[in-house]
């Protein structure tokens, strides 16, 4: 099951917490600190789950979405926000944009990777129906 | 004095509450004023004397006079002439006259061309029980008009300087009547509000309101009715208002018409608002150190295998955030009582010099960054010790955080004030950040990556402010930033 991950964060210490505990869980991990280093990230390598913070320096989350809802890459590439902003509707703003779910902080590990794995696990057909 | 009964003729309640009125006698000859003095002395009211008709118009110029006792046959002006002049002018014709004369035709054809009432007679030789009982009268109506007078002006006061705006308002929305605070709320001046309907001043995207139904709703004695508007003023801007109306069928002079009462409630909904956006933002700033606290936590108790590296980053991680969350938790909480006004500046003379060396020592630069620190001796300011102390850490940890690897701290003073500046030789603040800096939850671009809360320049500002000084903002002509602190000298 695991897979290649790439992690965005503007928060290092967040970032650490996200690569131990999904690298402990066998998935590889690449990170990111802005909207920019994620896109040029997703355009030179391939990734198989992105896990996305909304509240970034520069380009935010959600126009990251668009971009990459505009481009065809979601849904294809799993994409799952993990925000801090307690914000109501940001899930329909995720769902409408191509991303998979929208999940928020803080989180247990073990729920985290539990979600990943299902985003994971289905395939990017069955979003399109939704 | 005398407290006899005929004193108290037309002073039907305690004497001592109500002011002496004067009476005007006019007389050529001085006998005669002494008489009419001596039949006046028993009512107690301030007498003025006038030995001729000029006399008596000199006198009503200076003097407020409740009657007039004017002897008819005068030399230069006669007691007839000296009425006529009296009664052109507005100040003086509601003053009323008693003639005294000798009974003659004459004089009683010229009495019925007066106005009934402001103009008695009383022919010579006098009664002085006559005379008095008529001046008690004249006396006696002005003071009830005065009385009446006093109260009138007290109501117009309290309306005037009521401290909210009231209106009377006309059953089609016509301002009839404004006070001062309406003038203030709207900043219209008192002519251009009469010319303006109540509906002109309520915002245009507010549901109008509608004054027929209102007149029903509140027909019944004692009911109102209350809404919030936006009040339309006259620079364009909006202010919050709490709008209460209640309806007066009909007044002694006025037909029915509407009292709005508009207060002025923009600066409690800012406060509410500000309230909103720092109960989100406090919990969205929160949950971030806490998210990786309790996540860094258990991965070390759950993962007793943990490369040694890693297990330091863990460690470090921890330790930042907790300092970041301490350092968030007293910065919300003294914003939110700054804003409040709860936290109260106690200022006294503080050596900066000293407390700069305290604050570097408490908050040292971090490496690879250094501090210059340059203070004139005996540099004093008039400042809360406590919250300098948190101005100059804030802003030292801004620098720290945004600002170049050069930094300086430098204090000036002159005759009347101390300039406190932090600079430093970084980027500078980007500047379409500058008008927001000092806003609560504006943060640079890169202030995740550095720690940020987005709420300390907004507590400088407002620790600043609380001790009565200013703070600004300007680019380092060099390249990079000065905060400037303006306080002042002892």
């Amino acid at each position: 099951m695991p897979g290649h991950i790439l992690v965005v964060d503007d928060e290092p210490d967040m970032r650490l917490l996200l690569r131990l505990t999904l690298g402990r869980a066998g998935f590889e991990v690449t990170e990111a600190a802005t909207g920019e280093e994620a896109m040029t990230a997703v355009e030179h390598a391939s990734f198989d789950l992105v896990l996305l913070d909304l509240n970034l320096p520069g380009i935010g989350g959600l126009e990251i979405l668009d971009a990459w809802n505009d481009g065809g890459v979601v849904p294809a590439l799993p994409v799952v926000v993990l925000t801090a902003d307690a914000r109501l509707g940001l899930e329909e703003e995720t769902m409408s944009r191509g991303g998979r779910e929208c999940l928020r902080k803080p989180i247990a590990s073990a729920d985290l990777i539990e979600r990943i794995e299902a985003a994971m696990a289905t395939p990017a057909a069955t979003v399109e129906e939704r | 004095m005398t407290t006899d009964g005929t004193a108290a003729v037309g002073r039907g309640h305690t004497g001592s509450t109500r002011d002496v009125s004067s009476i005007l006698i006019v007389d050529d000859r001085p006998e005669n004023l002494l008489a009419l003095e001596a039949a006046l002395a028993p009512i107690e009211q301030n007498i003025i004397r006038a030995g001729s008709g000029e006399e008596a118009l000199r006198a009503l110029l200076k003097h407020e006079v409740a009657v007039i006792i004017l002897d008819v046959q005068m030399p230069g002006l006669d007691g007839f002439e000296t009425a006529a002049y009296i009664k052109q002018l507005d100040r003086t014709k509601h003053i009323p006259i008693i003639f005294l004369t000798a009974i003659n035709k004459e004089a009683q054809h010229v009495f019925r061309g007066y106005t009934a009432g402001a103009v008695d007679y009383l022919f010579k030789p006098f009664d002085p029980t006559m005379l008095r009982s008529k001046v008690a009268v004249f006396i006696d109506l002005h003071q009830k008009k005065r009385e009446l007078q006093t109260s009138e002006e007290r109501f117009r006061r309290a309306f005037d300087h009521a401290p909210i705006g009231v209106a009377l308002v006309g059953l089609q929305g016509s301002l009839l009547k404004v006070n001062r605070a309406l003038k203030e709320l709207t900043g219209f001046s008192r002519a251009d509000l009469v010319t303006k309907t109540i509906h002109e001043l309520i915002h245009s995207d507010d549901i109008p309101i509608d004054l027929g139904a209102l007149a029903n709703d509140v027909a019944g004695a004692g009911a109102s009715w209350h809404a919030e508007h936006r009040i339309v003023t006259r620079d364009g801007s909006e202010r919050h208002a709490l709008v209460s109306v209640s309806f007066i069928p009909s007044a002694a002079g006025m037909g029915p018409h509407f009292i709005f009462q508009i207060t002025d409630i923009t600066e409690r909904r800012e406060l509410e608002s500000f309230r909103e956006r720092f109960v989100s933002h406090a919990a969205h700033e929160l949950r971030t150190p806490a998210t990786v606290i309790a996540g860094t936590a258990s991965l070390l108790y759950e993962n007793p295998d943990l490369r040694p590296a890693e297990v330091q980053q863990c460690i470090t991680a921890l330790y930042r955030q907790s300092q970041r969350l301490t350092a968030m938790v007293r910065n919300l909480l003294d914003l939110s009582r700054l804003k409040e006004g709860r936290l109260k500046a106690k200022l006294e003379q503080v050596d900066v010099g000293r407390l700069a060396s305290l604050v570097l020592e408490h908050t040292p630069p971090p490496e690879q960054k250094s501090v210059m620190l340059s203070v004139e001796e005996g540099c004093f300011a008039m400042v809360d010790a406590e919250g300098m102390d948190h101005i100059l850490t804030n802003l030292l940890v801004n620098a720290y955080r945004y600002g170049g690897d050069e930094i300086w701290l430098e204090a000036e003073r002159d005759a009347t004030e101390v300039v406190v500046a932090v600079s430093d030789n970084g980027p500078g603040v980007p500047t379409e950040l500058i008008p927001k800096l000092f806003d609560p939850f504006t943060r640079g671009k890169l202030s995740s990556a550095v720690g940020g809360s987005g709420l300390g320049l907004a507590l400088v500002e407002s620790l600043v402010q609380a001790s009565g000084g200013e703070i600004r903002y300007d680019p380092r002509p060099e390249g990079g930033s000065t905060f400037a602190v303006r306080l002042a000298a002892p």
